[in-house]
Formats: structure tokens, C-alpha cells, sequence
């Protein structure tokens, strides 16, 4: 009864509490169910078909008897199934993209590693094709859509019947899929022999990198590089790199949820303490009452947690649903990196956690908050309070105080009221400190992309070019580097090997202090051929550092570690080699993959056209490095641009309910003596500024502080954010005119903010003060 | 001459659906140097009267010509600009303003008007001294003082900004029979020094200080009394006062 009373009292400061409340619970829910319900959905796609542990892809005619012996004896079980890989150049959103596609019969029976429809699909014609979802929420592509695909320079025509799932077609890491009628794919498998690969997806492998290592020794085929010969390569990744490759990016949003949510849910916890203090001495004389007629401390403080508790489990409770109705919306932004169509369905238990939690510290504050009330006697709350007796020090005296008399009693008020200030200051400062990791995200995802391609730690080369095996390598390099548009030009080769029992992918240069993109954060990459530079992910796996010994290959050849690299790229489990690092392990490496570097304002495109026409026959591949960058970064950045910027939105958006709650509150309890100061002659002008100015002070402080913390712990905090991706030491940019203009945006906000909330100081008239 | 003039003053409150005339029609001239008494019985629409003449409540219809100024007209902060310089307020609850020491709030009023701060520094030092409260009680807080000391420092603030009129709403009721006397001294001797005083009161004590009063009962003023200059103990006086009052039935 008494919490319902306090309820209706304060409806507008229920209502602000509520809407900061039902956003948290918003979010968290949000992040909650991205967290859990993201994996376990590719968990349970996984199992629905049920995949396979592993799959290698090895040319047909590589795959010899020897191979199926070595799968035989190194797998629980496999299954083999017919398919084609290799470059494939498709119309994506009105730009040609050039990618590896494996091509599969919709129809061929499969026990494992099976694939679905998702989505509405058309009857199968001849000409029909079916296509990863990345196709629909990358690609732009829709159902009866023509598309035409080149396959060696030819254009194929189909007609868009339906979109697949396979958990192993990723962008990354095996390719894009295109599965086509059983009769359409024998005449491309026809028209196509140097595609043709066998399929094998095994069960019950002990490690992937020793079975494909094994397997390239065995068939002789080659490791996929940048670029490189199609016809030879084999292809291999475990269900674990996968599931990594596809859900680390919704991994990391969803932390990144729940961390901005502990955030908002501390800045409800500290405005329901502030309230409830409040409350205490507003409501003394009432308090007094209900004691003297017989009303417990208990009774009383009860009524306050309830009141809240009440708020709490209602806004939590609404809170869940618009997570709902904004999930179908993060699902569509995560299937562009991850390809995946995840509807999200109601988790009860996720639900019930949210809002059991929230509920819970909410009740946990406000027990606390409430037990002042304890030592309230009724007498004492009948005069008044506590607060009657609590002789405090006069700050800012007005007789010696040389500023205006405005902001003299607005410093009196801060000074006064620390607590407050401390508590306005603190939430302020968190909040900017939020703000300022949404800006520099966005800034880096969206304004300067420089430090946000490093990410991957992929080389950054405007052009690659694979060439076929020539005498002179070297040869080739110099005559490409000679080119009048070239600046640079230097192989890059990348492989397969085993380091201690573990797959890694490996890159290969002759000399690493050309290279452009510098991802060690430890060390320095390797100089001489026993010398091994690995990324920190292989290195924690390991459990090595720099300065230790691991075998690499299958001769467990030593090698030092001498850097330890960051990046997103392969898996997340590198390491670098010299030319001749590399031979130790496989004496047949040939360098074949040129990246190359032009000068600044030639159009890969057109360079690359150039080096086709120049080099037609004696090369595998050309790659237009710009547009494959744009393509692979630009999902990763629109993913992060977006998250940056609902950020600072709810940020905002926090900053306005706290002033709204706050000052609020502050106008109620301060109602008494705004009546006085009207009533001497003080204008409605004159106290809002008064009560402005008191909360600009703890404002402009809370905000500088939080973000100059902002700026300096953004790096440290993406850090472990995302040490999960591989990036041990992010380095993006912190703008200073940006986080400048965030810090000064968020005192604007919160003094246009502070200034519309105090106009109702109008409604005060010195008449209502002797009246009531 | 006159200081305030009214001229079919009204004001009304609705309440509950239903319309309350409070003030009906006053036609009032008070002058220039007068301690004006208020009295009636409660509800009569005393102190609804003094706060429409000080500007603190507006008339919900008629005029108020306050020191030549057309007030009831005015916005509310053209209101309160008006009362910082021309009005002094004593309010039976003192509403001094908890937060600040005794000489704050004095120069909290005094330095809205004045910006010489030494100047009203140094006259709030010697009206406090003026009005018997020592350094000392200057530093303290308004719950640290008695009811005298409060109402005491709650007359200098009205005095800071040297007014035309001191309104005073039952600027005894809760004070003890010295307190009060002392505060009663205190306007009588702002009212020789040639301010006006307007008191509203149920007190007799505070009745025979004022050189007028009026009785006002259901909204219109229905007797005044003319009692001349206060000297001190004079019982004719007290006479004329009592006759009158029990004329007007109180």
C-alpha cells in the first residue's frame, strides 16, 4: 500500500527509472541472447546436419589410394562426396568480386555434414542455383534473381531457387558454396576438370594440421596461398576454426552488450540509492507519522524496496520484448560477417536470468539504501529528521566569496550536496568513458579505416599476382617491381604445416622489414631460417613465448620464436618463416604469390587488368588486393560503425534520463528553499541557472574524466575485448578533435539537458510556499 | 502619499470544481509610512490580500498601483525583480534557507540588489548587530538558532535591500511572548526610520503597533481603525483598538 502511495507520488521519476531500467534490461537480454543464443544456434545448426568434425577438400586427381589408407587409419569415420573449387568472378551489388566457390549437387545423398534450405526456396529447374545466405544479405541477391557466374572466363547463367546452409561454407576460410541440380552440376563438372576435388568430411580426428600436413605430403597437392595454383590445392579446416571464424564477431558485440548494460545498470543502481536517500529526507515528517502510529522501520523501509523492486521487475519484464523485436535486426548485421540466417527464438531461461538478475541488485540497493531509516526515531522525523540536527560546514561563505552570486551558490549547493555531485560525476564519467570507446570505434570503422584494416594483420597489397613455376622467380619480381606504376613488389607465400602438434597456417617472405602491415606486438619477425615468428593465439595454445623452442613440421624441425603476432586472419593460428625457414620444413617451396604496391592513385583494377593481358599464360591468378580488402573489411567495419553508434545513442540517451531523474528529484527536495529565494526576489532565470551551474561543475569533471580515461583505456580495453579475435594490442586511433567534440557534446547535452529539466522551476511560485 | 492603491482587487481559487472568492472587489489606498495592520477571523482573506499587494500571488482581477508601478500585470519574474527591490518579507515560519549561515542568508537577498559587495556586506554586519544577534550567531545555521534568533535574522533580510515596505505575515505566531516582543521593536523601529510596515496578525500585541488597521472579514475589508503613531504603553489607545475590534465582532 505504502509502495503503490510512493509509486503514484513520483510517477515522472518512476517513469524516468523505469525507461533507464527496461533499457539495460533491453540490452543485456540482447547481449545475453547474441552471447548464448548465437553459439548455441551454430551448435545446433551443427548438429541438425550433422557435421562433420572436419573437411579436406583434395584435387581428384591427387587423391590416391595411399590418402583413402591414411584417412582410414587416422579417422573414426569419413564420407566422400564430389564438388569443385576454385576462382569464381560474381556480380556483387553492382561490383565483380573474385573469390573461391565450391561447387556441390544440391541432390547427392549425404549422411554428414548435410545441407538446408533456409528460407523460402523455388521449385528446382535446370537452371537453378542455390547460394549461401551471404549471397542475400552480402551479395544482394533475392529468390528468382538471375546471376552469372565466370568460371575460367566463362559466364554460366542461373536463376536464384533458394538460399543453403552448410557450416563449413564460410568467407574465410574454405569459400562461398554454390550448390546446383545434379544434371547442371555434372556438365559444369565436365566443362571443369582442374575444379574437381573430393570431398572428405571425417569424424573423430585427433588433429587437423597433422591430417592435412600428412595428407599434402602424401597426394602432393599444395596449400591454398594468395592466390596461387586451384588445381592443386588442398583445403582442410576443423569444426572448431569455424565456429570460431563465424560467431567471434557476435562473440565480441555481445560482450561488448553486457559490458556497456554493467554500465547503465551501475547508473540505475546509484540514481536508486540517491532517490531512496532523498526520499528519506523528503518523506521524514511522513515517515514520523507512520511511525508514531505504529509502522515499523521494517514496514517502512519495505515499502521502499517494494517500490522498487516493483519498478525493477516490471521494466525488466517489459524490457525483454523490444529485445526481441531488435534481434531479428542483429541477426540480419551478423549474417553479413558470418553468413548465418539465425532467427532467434524466446529463451525463457535467458529471459529469467535477465530479469532475475536485474531485480535482484536492484533489491540488493535498495535494502541497503533503505536501511537509514533504521535509525530514525519518530520523534526526530517528526521534527524534521536527522538532517535537523546535522550542523554542517557553511562553504563558500557569501561575505568573502569574490564569484558572481549565482555561481557562489551553485559551488555552496555542489559543495553541500557531495554525494550528489560525486554521484552525478561518476555516472557522468562512465557513461563518456562508454561514449568515448563507441566514438573511437565508429571513427575507426567508418571515418579513417588505416588502423582498423591492420586488424585482420593481414600484408596490405593493392595487387597480388600468382604466378606459374618459372626459372628465375626473382626475375619476375624485379620486371613487375619496374613497372611505372609499382613502388614495391616482394612474394608472400602462405601454407600449411604442424607446430608441436598443432595446425598452423604459415607465411612465408623473403625479407619481413619490407612488409607494410607490422603485426608483432612482441619481438620481431624471423631473420634466419631457424627462426619462427607465431601468432599469440598458436602461442597461448602452445603455451610458448618469445625466446622459446617449438618443432615445426612433420620432422619436428627446432625453431626459436622470435615475435609473437596479433590479427584476425587464418584461423588465428599463424606463423612466419623465412624463404629458407621454410624449405627446412619442405624443401619443395617455390615462392609463387607477388603482392605488390602502387604508387598512390594507380587503380588496382585497372593494373591488374594490365598484368593479365601482359602475363596471360604464365600466371594463376591476378588479385585486385584493393577490392577483396574493401570487401573482407567492410562488413567487419559497418558491424563495429553500427555498434559505435547505437552506443553513443543510448548513451545520450542515459545522459538526458539521469539529468531528468536527478534534477528532478533535486527541484522536489530543494522545492522549500526555490520558494524562499522567489519569494526574496529570485527569478525563475536566476535558480535555473543556480541549479544548472551546481550540476555543470560535477559534469564537466565526470565528463573530461571519463573521457580522457576513454581515450587512454579504449586501446587496453579492445584489447582483451578482443584477444578472443586474436588482437592482443589494439592500436586504433584516438582522434583528440573527436574525443574533444564527444567530451564537449556530452556537457552541451547535459547543460541543454539541465536547463530544460530546471524550466519547471517555473511552476514554484513563493505564494504555493506560504500556502501549502 | 499613497504607496499602494487597489482598485477592485478580487481573487478567487477554484476549488474542487467550485469558485472561492477569497478577495471581492477591494478598493484600498495604503500611504507611504503607515504601519498598516491586517486582522480578521481565519479565512477571511487576510493573508491572500498581503501577498496580491506585496506581488508574491496576482489578482484575479482589478489593479494594484504599487509605488506608481502597475504590478498585477506584471510576469512573475518582472514580479520577482520588483520584490527584490521595493519588498521586504517576515513570514511566520521565517523561511530563512537552511543550507546557508545567518549572514548568508541576509546577503543571499542583499546581494541581488547590490553590487558593491562590501557595502552590503558591511550593512548586513550592522543590521544583525542592530537587531541584538552577535558574531557568532551570524556563522550559524538557521536549525542552530532559537525562534527570536531566526525571526530576528529573517527581519534584516527583509531590511538588506533597504524596501519601500516590509510585508509581514503573523510575524509573532510562533514565537515566544519576548521573541516576539523583540521582533515587534524591531519593525516598529524600521517603521520610525520611515519604511513602511503591512502586518497581518491575530495578535493584539502586534494590533497595537500599527498606526491603521483594517478588518477584513469574507473578502472585504468592513472596518478600519485609525490609531495614530505607536508611543510606547498608551492605554487610550489600546482602548480605541479594543472598542474597535469589538465592534467587528472578533
Amino acid at each position: 500500500m505504502l509502495a503503490r502511495a510512493n509509486i503514484r507520488k513520483t510517477k515522472g521519476q518512476t517513469a524516468t527509472l523505469a525507461a533507464l531500467l527496461l533499457i539495460s534490461s533491453m540490452m543485456l537480454s540482447l547481449g545475453l541472447n547474441v552471447l548464448l543464443g548465437f553459439g548455441s544456434f551454430f551448435d545446433k545448426t551443427s548438429e541438425e546436419l550433422n557435421t562433420s568434425d572436419a573437411v579436406i577438400l583434395i584435387p581428384e586427381p591427387l587423391y590416391n589410394e595411399e590418402a583413402e589408407r591414411y584417412l582410414s587409419e587416422n579417422t573414426e569415420q569419413f564420407q566422400i562426396y564430389k564438388g569443385l573449387l576454385g576462382p569464381t568472378k560474381v556480380i556483387w551489388k553492382d561490383a565483380e568480386r573474385e573469390v573461391y566457390e565450391i561447387i556441390c549437387d544440391i541432390n547427392e545423398p549425404r549422411d554428414f555434414t548435410k545441407v538446408k534450405l533456409v528460407g523460402d526456396s523455388l521449385p528446382e529447374t535446370p537452371g537453378a542455383i542455390y547460394l549461401t545466405y551471404r549471397y542475400k544479405v552480402v551479395g544482394g541477391y533475392d529468390l528468382g534473381d538471375s546471376i552469372t557466374i565466370s568460371f575460367m572466363g566463362e559466364p554460366y547463367h542461373f536463376t536464384v531457387a533458394g538460399f543453403v546452409e552448410n557450416i563449413y561454407n564460410d568467407n574465410m576460410h574454405i569459400g562461398e558454396a554454390i550448390y546446383l541440380p545434379s544434371e547442371r552440376y555434372n556438365e559444369l563438372a565436365e566443362d571443369l576438370p582442374e575444379y574437381r576435388k573430393q570431398i572428405v568430411c571425417a569424424n573423430g580426428i585427433s588433429s587437423i594440421g597433422k591430417i592435412e600436413y600428412t595428407l599434402l605430403s602424401i597426394t602432393g597437392a599444395a596449400t591454398r596461398g594468395y592466390g596461387g595454383d586451384f588445381t592443386n590445392v588442398l583445403v582442410a579446416a576443423d569444426l572448431s576454426t569455424i565456429k570460431t571464424i563465424r560467431t567471434s564477431m557476435a562473440s565480441m558485440i555481445s560482450v561488448m552488450l553486457i559490458v556497456v548494460t554493467i554500465v547503465i545498470v551501475i547508473v540505475c543502481l546509484l540514481v536508486i540509492r540517491f532517490r531512496i536517500g532523498n526520499s528519506i529526507e523528503e518523506d521524514m515528517p511522513k515517515i514520523g507519522s507512520l511511525q508514531s502510529v505504529g509502522y515499523t522501520c521494517r514496514q517502512i523501509s519495505l515499502s521502499m524496496i517494494t517500490q522498487y523492486g516493483v519498478i525493477a521487475l516490471a521494466a525488466c519484464v517489459i524490457g525483454v520484448f523490444p529485445a526481441y523485436l531488435l534481434l531479428p535486426v542483429v541477426s540480419d548485421v551478423f549474417a553479413i560477417q558470418s553468413g548465418m540466417l539465425w532467427k532467434p527464438s524466446f529463451e525463457v531461461g535467458l529471459n529469467l536470468i535477465t530479469v532475475g538478475a536485474m531485480t535482484f541488485v536492484v533489491l540488493a540497493v535498495s535494502l541497503l539504501a533503505a536501511r537509514k531509516t533504521r535509525k530514525i526515531t519518530p520523534v526526530q522525523a517528526l521534527r524534521g529528521g536527522i538532517t535537523t540536527h546535522n550542523f554542517k560546514r557553511n562553504h563558500i561563505p557569501l561575505e568573502k566569496s569574490r564569484l558572481p552570486l549565482t555561481a557562489a551558490l551553485s559551488v555552496k549547493s555542489v559543495l553541500q550536496g557531495a554525494k550528489q555531485s560525486i554521484m552525478m560525476g561518476v555516472i557522468i564519467a562512465a557513461v563518456s568513458f562508454t561514449s568515448v570507446i563507441a566514438v573511437v570505434l565508429y571513427y575507426n570503422a567508418a571515418v579513417d579505416l588505416s588502423t582498423f584494416e591492420k586488424v585482420p594483420g593481414i600484408e596490405r597489397a593493392n595487387a597480388a599476382i600468382a604466378f606459374m613455376q618459372e626459372e628465375d622467380m626473382q626475375a619476375l619480381r624485379r620486371e613487375v617491381a619496374a613497372h611505372k606504376n609499382v613502388r614495391g613488389a616482394q612474394f608472400l607465400d602462405m601454407g600449411k604445416t604442424v607446430i608441436d602438434a598443432a595446425e598452423a597456417s604459415i607465411v612465408t617472405m623473403d625479407d619481413y622489414s619490407q612488409r607494410e602491415t607490422n603485426n608483432v606486438y612482441e619481438g620481431v619477425f624471423p631473420r634466419y631460417d631457424n627462426e619462427i615468428a607465431v601468432s599469440a593465439l598458436l602461442a597461448e595454445l602452445l603455451g610458448k613465448g618469445v625466446g622459446d623452442e617449438v618443432s615445426v613440421g612433420l620432422d619436428e624441425k627446432p625453431y626459436l620464436i622470435t615475435g609473437l603476432t596479433q590479427g584476425t586472419e587464418a584461423g588465428l593460428y599463424m606463423a612466419y618463416l623465412t624463404v629458407e625457414g621454410t624449405r627446412r620444413i619442405d624443401p619443395r617451396f617455390q615462392q609463387q604469390a607477388l603482392m605488390i604496391y602502387l604508387n598512390k592513385g594507380t587503380d588496382a583494377a585497372l593494373f591488374t587488368e594490365e598484368m593479365e593481358e601482359v602475363y596471360a599464360g604464365r600466371i594463376h591468378m591476378v588479385v585486385d588486393g584493393d577490392a577483396s580488402f574493401a570487401e573482407g573489411v567492410s562488413s567487419f567495419a559497418s558491424i563495429v560503425s553500427l555498434i559505435g553508434l547505437a552506443i553513443v545513442i543510448v548513451a545520450g540517451f542515459v545522459v538526458i534520463l539521469v539529468l531528468y531523474f536527478v534534477i528532478g528529484s533535486t527541484i522536489i527536495r530543494r522545492r522549500r528553499e526555490l520558494g524562499i529565494q522567489k519569494a526574496i526576489g529570485y527569478t525563475t532565470a536566476n535558480l535555473m541557472n543556480q541549479i544548472t551551474l551546481g550540476f555543470t561543475l560535477p559534469i564537466i569533471i565526470g565528463a573530461v574524466s571519463g573521457c580522457v580515461l576513454g581515450a587512454l583505456l579504449t586501446n587496453p580495453f579492445m584489447s582483451v575485448g578482443m584477444a578472443q579475435m586474436g588482437v592482443m594490442k589494439a592500436d586504433y586511433i584516438i582522434n583528440s578533435t573527436w574525443i574533444t567534440a564527444t567530451c564537449v557534446c556530452m556537457i552541451v547535452l547535459s547543460y541543454l539537458t539541465s536547463m530544460l529539466i530546471t524550466a519547471r522551476i517555473r511552476k514554484i511560485s513563493a505564494y504555493t510556499l506560504v500556502t501549502e | 502619499m499613497a504607496l499602494i492603491q487597489t482598485s477592485k482587487l478580487s481573487k478567487s481559487f477554484s476549488s474542487g470544481g467550485q469558485q472561492q472568492h477569497v478577495l471581492k472587489n477591494l478598493d484600498l489606498e495604503i500611504m507611504e509610512g503607515d504601519f498598516t495592520v491586517i486582522m480578521g477571523p481565519s479565512g477571511a482573506g487576510k493573508s491572500t490580500l498581503l501577498y496580491a499587494l506585496s506581488g508574491m500571488d496576482k489578482p484575479t482581477l482589478g489593479s494594484i498601483v504599487f509605488f506608481g508601478q502597475e504590478i498585477s500585470k506584471m510576469s512573475n519574474d518582472k514580479l520577482a525583480v520588483f520584490r527584490r527591490k521595493h519588498c521586504g518579507f517576515v513570514f511566520q515560519q521565517m523561511f530563512l534557507l537552511d543550507n546557508m549561515s545567518v549572514i548568508d542568508n541576509v546577503l543571499a537577498a542583499g546581494l541581488l540588489v547590490s553590487k558593491d559587495r562590501k557595502d552590503i556586506v558591511a550593512r548586513a554586519k550592522e543590521l544583525l548587530t542592530q537587531v541584538g544577534l552577535t558574531e557568532q550567531i551570524w556563522r550559524k545555521f538557521p536549525t542552530q538558532l532559537s525562534g527570536g534568533e531566526a525571526q530576528r535574522a529573517a527581519i534584516v533580510r527583509a531590511l538588506i535591500n533597504r524596501p519601500k515596505v516590509v510585508f509581514a505575515d503573523e510575524p509573532t505566531g510562533s514565537l515566544n511572548s519576548a521573541s516576539g516582543t523583540a521582533a515587534l521593536d524591531v519593525l516598529t523601529k524600521v517603521n520610525e526610520n520611515g519604511q513602511s510596515v503591512i502586518a497581518v496578525t491575530h495578535d493584539l500585541k502586534t494590533a497595537r503597533r500599527g498606526n491603521l488597521v483594517l478588518y477584513i472579514r469574507d473578502g472585504v475589508i468592513c472596518g478600519r481603525c485609525d490609531l495614530g503613531k505607536y508611543v510606547g504603553g498608551d492605554k487610550a489607545r489600546h482602548e480605541k483598538l479594543n472598542a474597535f475590534l469589538g465592534e467587528m465582532g472578533w
